[in-house]
């Protein structure tokens, strides 16, 4: 039977792997449907083509093709006094990640992002007086880039003991507690305060107060 | 019908309608578009079904054909002609499932988001013609094929060996299934627009109309009797031929007007009403409908498969 009800909340972090689903993401306008408006709330195709300056047709084609890969779902829909039946839409998580192994191209292509981010940031560090040494930076990226890949994994492995109980909250608390329980997660794990703690002693090194 | 439902159904209608008004632009554009590559749609379809008829079977062929049906048409095989003409025609009816099923691709589009452009039903002409054509020949498989039994009687009809009353039964069977079969099925189109293959839209169409007889029947009853008017005396001459004094301009004028109502206003709104019926109902089915004021309802939805 379709519609299907879907009481599931909005996941803090999905790790997208079917290459279908990647390969529609590819599409830059869908990529903003989900990345950009529908990863931060509810909202109707009106609004999508509003905000995106688009047709609603074009958004509604895109929106239907989301919502068959399951990547985004309905979450309410709400008769307006004029009669427009407005259907909200939602992203079934806050954050995404392309875990894709399947697609070695792909993959290469994601991890290229983390390069490029994890550089951009050692070399940006200079604004905060801390000033890297181009003879050291090759040891910042690869610190800072394990201690990334070492966060998102642990983010994953947060475990909720009723699904059912962690569903009846509130979405805003739900996030709060996502948030703490994550960051007591990574103090826990020894080989993430590890990396922390080298990480943290090299911007001490270098940083323009020590 | 309740009270509270002949409210409802005012509203469906008052909504429709407006909806068409604010839209007629771009209705009027897309119906005079799709009219047109209806058209050559069949017209194509004729010349590449004939041509290698008669390329490969000679023009004896075809008038062998022809020959064939007028034999059949008076003898005894009733059934065996209809399904001849069914195999025939069915093909030919392809653009017209399309062309129709893209409408309510517009309808969704003003129904969701309060606006359409005459290019959008091409978009949706392109992009689900297989799912409409397929949704078409299904539902003229399921609204026709059980009436293919009647066919029995039409040698009798043709000659002239059937009663008024047996006539008169028989009128009334094939009115009655067709209107209530086709209402059954009236939220097909909608649930392939909204991405259902065509079987579940069918079956989706068909739960919702059973479970929500009032609100699906009260809406197509309603056009079918807008059509009836519409359509009746003109193609029929039934009625005007009562009055000898009107004259055939004015019976042809009043052709020309109900047709371009039907497609410009009627059509239209028959579309967006069932679409909306569709939306609200699809959502009320999976969760609880929660209204917020008398026009203000609020319907929690799903996840679409």
């Amino acid at each position: 039977m379709n519609p299907e009800v879907s009481k599931k909340p909005m996941r803090d972090f999905e790790v997208v792997t079917d290459p279908k689903v990647i390969k529609l993401l590819l599409d830059t306008t869908r990529a903003d449907i989900v990345f950009k408006y529908l990863v931060q709330g509810e909202m109707t195709v009106k609004q999508l083509a509003d905000a995106m300056r688009k047709k609603p047709g074009t958004i509604l084609h895109h929106v239907q093709k989301l919502k068959d890969a399951g990547i985004i779902v309905l979450a309410r829909t709400r008769e307006t006094p004029t009669g427009i039946i407005e259907r909200y839409y939602r992203a079934t998580a806050k954050e995404y990640r392309l875990g894709i192994s399947e697609m070695l191209g792909v993959q290469q292509i994601i991890s290229q992002t983390i390069d490029d981010r994890v550089s951009s940031i050692v070399s940006g560090l200079w604004v905060y007086g801390i000033r890297i040494p181009p003879e050291e930076r090759q040891t910042a990226k690869k610190l800072l880039k394990n201690l990334v890949q070492r966060e998102e994994k642990l983010r994953d492995e947060v475990p909720v003991l009723s699904e059912k109980e962690h569903e009846s909250l509130p979405p805003a608390l739900r996030s709060d507690l996502a948030d703490v329980v994550r960051q007591y997660a990574l103090h826990k794990d020894p080989q993430y305060r590890i990396l922390l703690e080298e990480w943290y002693a090299l911007l001490m090194k270098y940083h323009s107060d020590s | 019908m309740s009270k509270s439902s002949l409210r409802t159904l005012a509203r469906d209608l008052t909504v429709a309608f407006r909806l068409v008004s604010r839209n007629v632009t771009s209705f009027a554009w897309a119906m005079f578009g799709i009219l047109i590559v209806t058209a050559i749609m069949v017209g194509l379809l004729i010349f590449f079904v004939t041509i290698p008829i008669i390329l490969t079977y000679g023009i004896q062929f075809l008038v062998w054909l022809i020959t064939l049906v007028e034999t059949s048409w008076t003898a005894t095989s009733g059934t065996v002609l209809l399904g001849i003409l069914f195999i025939i025609f069915l093909p030919l009816l392809l653009p017209v499932f399309v062309a129709l099923g893209a409408l309510y691709g517009m309808a969704r589009e003003i129904v969701e988001s309060e606006g359409t452009s005459a290019s959008g039903v091409f978009t949706w002409y392109r992009a689900k013609f297989l799912s409409l054509a397929g949704a078409g020949v299904l539902q003229f498989v399921l609204i026709v094929g059980p009436l293919m039994p009647l066919s029995y009687f039409v040698p009798d009809i043709i000659m002239g060996n059937i009663t008024t009353e047996m006539m008169a039964l028989i009128v009334m069977v094939i009115i009655v299934w067709v209107v209530f079969s086709s209402g059954f099925l009236s939220l097909t189109f909608p649930g392939v627009i909204d991405n259902l293959s065509v079987v579940k839209a069918a079956r989706r169409s068909i739960s919702l109309s059973r479970k929500h007889v009032d609100r699906v029947f009260g809406i197509w009853l309603t056009f079918i009797l807008v059509f009836a008017f519409a359509a009746l005396p003109t193609i029929l001459g039934v009625v005007f031929q009562w009055f000898s004094s009107i004259d055939n301009e004015i019976i042809i004028a009043y052709s020309i007007l109900m047709l371009i109502l039907l497609l410009l206003v009627v059509l239209p709104a028959m579309s967006i009403a069932q679409t909306r019926a569709y939306l609200i109902l699809s959502a009320q089915s999976d969760q609880s409908f929660e209204p917020n004021h008398e026009a203000d309802e609020f319907v929690r939805g799903g996840t679409y498969q």
